[in-house]
């Protein structure tokens, strides 16, 4: 159990927090959709909290596991991913410090600890402010479909990242982000549906 | 007298050659483990063992604080960082951020030998049963957010036993966490503990580290924005063994020095000649010389206290010369004042002796170097006073009378004897405030004795309460012949524990044995593992109705082999680790006899545990707590001091009986010594003060050195014309003392501090309360009799 093994751990879960947003009101008229405008779409949310599922297709596993629970996000920097199936769990991210609560244990970890971690959240954060540029020095980015559905394929672009993630998939209609799938570098899935509307 | 004198002067330089030949050959020690005394029994030995080279003495706590939260957890983790990269220097450096979690070689080696440290390795955890509960809490704990976290170590370990493990060791409460690395509950200080390499006794070395530690930080303080005010403060008993040498030597350049300038201030004053001052400190600077060399030559090292001490010597040795030279009175020689003032200087001395020989016998091997070091001093300063001085005084030396001094001191000398009675009401007054101290005279704190200033022991107690590492306080302990029974023994301890870790007595301990299980609970648990066709059939059992994929577990079956086929884990394999460490302070062996020490966390009911290990432990097993075990030590060493306080009065007591043979004469010697003594007693503990064992030895030395005062003033016959000059000497010599020890009183470390203000006061009380007794003259006579 490695370093780079936990961050590819932590990362996964992390991607899945940051790329899920709740959906923002008022959303005016269509316009050309790219990168950009999706991009500033999402910036426009500042708080909510949904339901989530997530399947893991593991290799060790002849059949997929379940769990799941609710997501909390508090503009700026606080999200939350409180599983409650099929054993509580707490997972949060304030700032540069991750914390997990589970079976009466706590753990505290700095992002700044994980290089790699670190550059992941670096583009996130860049993707929730609207800073095209920045996401794209970190990820190889394919969008594909239109505002109502849309699928964006984030691919790392650090060799040392490759190896612990290799490729994000997010899916969503508008601000609404529905599914994100995430593949470790073995092959392992995991697949997080976001529930519309409020828990 | 016999000495011929030109043979005398021969004799002392050659002496004093010899001397300096040792003393160029000496080694000085700056270790204070010589001020706490050498232990009576061998448990004691253990408890001593482990304050001083414990594990505890291998950290250092490092803190930094002055700058805002986020500037400081900066500056810990960018330190921490560069710390660590020093392998040389240090085996862990750690402050909460998850770079500073254990290398891979502690992992590693719970990997390898997981099968033989993890308690849980029983038969029926690998019967098919077993086997199916463990799979079922894995597919748990792989679909939960720690899944990746174990997915890399379940093919060869699906009965969790590394996770086991850990969590023994894993089980202690971590310090408040802020921006990811330790801080302070209050938030105000970041936190890092840093084990070196080397002990923290080896203070060169211990330096060295210190230095670097200070450099880094200056590094990281350019690198990182805004830490300029950052400031950097450590303790550990390596860091307390480093200030207390740099305060040692500090105090003894710097006393020495006002010492000397003060005593020569006084004495250029009294004899308005330089000669006379070089002189004058002939016989102390031989004294000391000599002295040291006796200490090199006795103990084969000489303390930095011990010359510290001969600060005091300084004031003590000094008194020689001043009687001889002042009274020596113009018309006379110093051949001629000597026969008359050779008697009580031979008395005088001879008290002071006795009184220091006590100390030779002190279990503290630094008291005995100072009782010797003042001893040989005394002797070659008295002798160098006798012998040499007068052949190197001219043949017509005397000393000018002081017109101003002499009527002022006589003057003086007669008002205190018509204070009498004001002295008698201040001494009851003494006895009536003894009397009304509340509770115990006795400083029971064994931190009295220790050299650590105040302010480290301070600082220390903040940053070990930050740190949430509460003192070690109660221990199990089981001696055994060799390392296999001690380990057993630590294994039926730790059963015991086990049992009463459920009902509440404690909340945890560590125990040797579970680093290194005994050989036999090696076999034990390798035995209950079946062999590998079994396991195998079992296995395949135990994954129906699971949804793991077939053949995954095959590495578990293979490790399962390989352990069997495995030599026993033995303390050599954990050479290089942090855990040696660890072991090495759990598992002691001195002189043959192992010693297993579990050391309990939470202790909530003593009495149950210590109860119950008397009645189910094995033998020779026993609780121990240290605070009770400290205080007993502390009460050992006080019996000791007040014993050698004792002896060491009735062996002047029995001195001054021999030479002077009269009762009267005894009491007018006896009385203001005894008078001295508590009243000197009622000052120290004014205000609930309480004395430590240094302010005991003090105290017998306040009736050595306050003894010669008396004496002179018994002796003298008043109606003589020289009485004046006798006064003034006493009065000169007295000063000197005082400022000897007055000086002392100033050091910071308690052992001189202590020493230097219980003589100061007492010999001046001496000198007031035998001038009051024993004085005969009168203002009007002393006018008349005084010299010119």
């Amino acid at each position: 159990m490695t370093a780079r093994r936990v961050s590819g751990c932590l990362l996964a879960l992390v991607l899945g927090l940051w790329l899920w947003s709740p959906p923002a009101c008022g959303l005016g008229a269509p316009a050309p959709f790219d990168l950009t405008q999706l991009m500033a779409r999402l910036g426009t949310v500042k708080s909510g909290s949904a339901r989530f599922t997530e399947q893991r297709y593991l290799h060790m596993l002849k059949a997929p596991l379940e769990d799941s629970g609710i997501l909390v996000y508090e503009a700026p920097d606080k999200l939350q991913k409180q599983t409650l199936l099929p054993r509580p769990e707490n997972m949060v991210i304030e700032g540069d410090v991750l914390t997990i609560d589970a079976e009466g244990k706590q753990q505290t970890l700095s992002l700044t600890d994980y290089p790699q971690l670190g550059a992941f959240i670096e583009g996130i954060r860049a993707t929730l402010a609207g800073n095209r540029t920045a996401l794209e020095r970190i990820y190889d980015t394919q969008l594909h479909g239109s505002l109502d559905a849309w699928v964006l394929r984030l691919s790392p672009r650090d060799p040392a990242m490759q190896a612990i993630v290799s490729s994000i998939s997010i899916s969503g209609s508008g601000t609404r982000i529905g599914q994100v799938e995430t593949v470790e570098h073995d092959g392992d899935r995991t697949v997080m549906t976001i529930a519309e509307g409020n828990p | 007298m016999t000495v011929k004198p030109r043979r005398a002067v021969i004799v002392w330089l050659l002496g004093i050659l010899a001397c300096c030949a040792v003393v160029v050959d000496t080694r000085f020690s700056a270790d204070m483990a010589v001020f706490l005394p050498r232990s009576p029994s061998p448990t004691q030995q253990i408890l001593i063992d482990q304050m001083q080279t414990g594990a505890a003495s291998y950290l250092i706590l490092i803190g930094l604080d002055g700058a805002p939260t986020e500037t400081l957890a900066a500056v810990s983790k960018e330190l921490g960082q560069r710390l660590r990269d020093d392998d040389a220097d240090f085996v862990a450096v750690n402050n909460g951020s998850a770079g500073a979690t254990p290398a891979g070689v502690e992992r590693d080696l719970f990997w390898r030998y997981r099968y033989v440290l993890s308690p849980t390795v029983t038969p029926s955890r690998f019967t098919v049963a077993g086997l199916h509960a463990a799979l079922e809490t894995d597919v748990g704990l792989l679909g939960s957010d720690m899944g990746s976290l174990v997915k890399q170590g379940l093919p060869g370990d699906p009965t969790g036993e590394i996770l086991t493990i850990l969590g023994q060791f894993g089980g202690r409460k971590q310090p408040t966490s802020r921006a990811a690395v330790w801080f302070s509950p209050d938030g105000v200080r970041a936190l890092l503990v840093a084990q070196t390499r080397q002990p923290g006794f080896d203070i060169g070395n211990e330096e060295r580290v210190l230095g670097a530690i200070e450099t880094r930080f200056a590094a990281v303080q350019r690198d990182v924005a805004g830490a300029s005010g950052v400031r950097l403060r450590f303790s550990g008993p390596g860091v307390f063994a480093v200030h207390t040498k740099t305060e040692m030597k500090e105090d003894v350049s710097r006393l020495s020095l006002v010492a000397t300038l003060l005593v020569a201030a006084i004495l250029l004053s009294a004899y308005r000649s330089p000669r006379i001052l070089v002189l004058a400190f002939l016989p102390v600077a031989s004294g000391a010389l000599a002295g040291v060399a006796a200490v090199s030559l006795g103990f084969g090292f000489v303390h930095g206290i011990t010359l510290g001490f001969g600060v005091t010597l300084i004031g003590e040795a000094v008194d020689y010369a001043i009687y001889l030279f002042t009274q020596t009175a113009p018309g006379s020689s110093a051949e001629t004042t000597l026969p008359r003032i050779w008697p009580m200087l031979r008395l005088g001395a001879a008290v002071s002796i006795c009184g220091f020989s006590a100390m030779l016998f002190s279990s503290f091997t630094g008291f005995a170097q100072l009782g010797l070091f003042s001893i040989t001093g005394l002797i070659i300063a008295i002798a160098v006073t006798r012998w040499v001085l007068p052949e190197l005084l001219a043949r017509n030396f005397a000393t000018p009378p002081s017109s101003v001094l002499a009527p002022i001191l006589l003057a003086l000398v007669a008002g205190v004897r018509r204070l009498r009675p004001a002295l008698a009401i201040v001494l009851l007054g003494a006895v009536a405030l003894l009397g009304v101290h509340r509770g115990s005279f006795w400083e029971d704190d064994l931190a009295s004795l220790s050299p650590i200033p105040t302010a480290d022991q301070a600082l220390d107690r903040t940053l070990r309460g930050d740190i949430d590492a509460p003192d070690i306080r109660y221990l199990v302990i089981a001696p055994g012949p060799d390392e296999q029974q001690a380990l057993e023994k630590s294994e039926d301890i730790a059963s015991i524990l086990d049992g009463l870790e459920s009902q509440g007595p404690l909340a945890g301990y560590d125990a040797p044995s579970r680093l290194l299980p005994s050989v036999k609970t090696q076999q034990a648990r390798l035995s209950a593992l079946p062999a590998p066709d079994v396991l195998r059939a079992r296995l395949d059992q135990a994954l129906q109705d699971t949804p793991f994929v077939p053949g995954l577990f095959d590495p578990f079956l293979a490790a399962v082999a390989a352990a069997k086929a495995q030599p026993p884990l033995d303390s050599a394999a954990f050479r290089g680790t942090s855990l040696a460490l660890q072991l090495n302070s759990l598992l002691v062996e001195r002189a043959g006899i192992w010693t297993a020490l579990l050391s309990l966390r939470g202790v909530n009911d003593a009495a149950a545990i210590a109860a119950r290990i008397a009645k189910a432990g094995p033998a020779g097993a026993r609780f121990v707590d240290l605070k009770t075990e400290s205080n007993r030590l502390l009460e050992v060493y006080r019996r000791e001091a007040v014993m050698l306080a004792v002896i060491g009065g009735f062996v002047i007591l029995a001195l001054l009986a021999v030479s002077l043979r009269s009762i009267r004469r005894i009491t007018l010697v006896v009385a203001p010594l005894a008078g001295a003594v508590l009243l000197t007693t009622a000052i120290l503990t004014a205000g609930g003060h309480t004395l430590s064992i240094f302010n005991l030895v003090g105290l017998l030395l306040t009736v050595a050195v306050g003894s010669n005062y008396c004496i002179f003033f018994e002796r003298q016959d008043w109606r003589d014309t020289n009485a004046a000059r006798m006064v003034v000497s006493l009065v000169l010599a007295n000063s000197c003392t005082i400022i000897g020890f007055g000086t002392l009183s100033f050091a910071r470390l308690p052992v001189l501090h202590d020493i230097g203000m219980t003589v100061a006061i007492g010999t001046f009380l001496s000198l007031a309360f035998a001038a009051a007794l024993t004085s005969r003259v009168s203002t009007a006579g002393a006018a008349d009799r005084a010299p010119p």
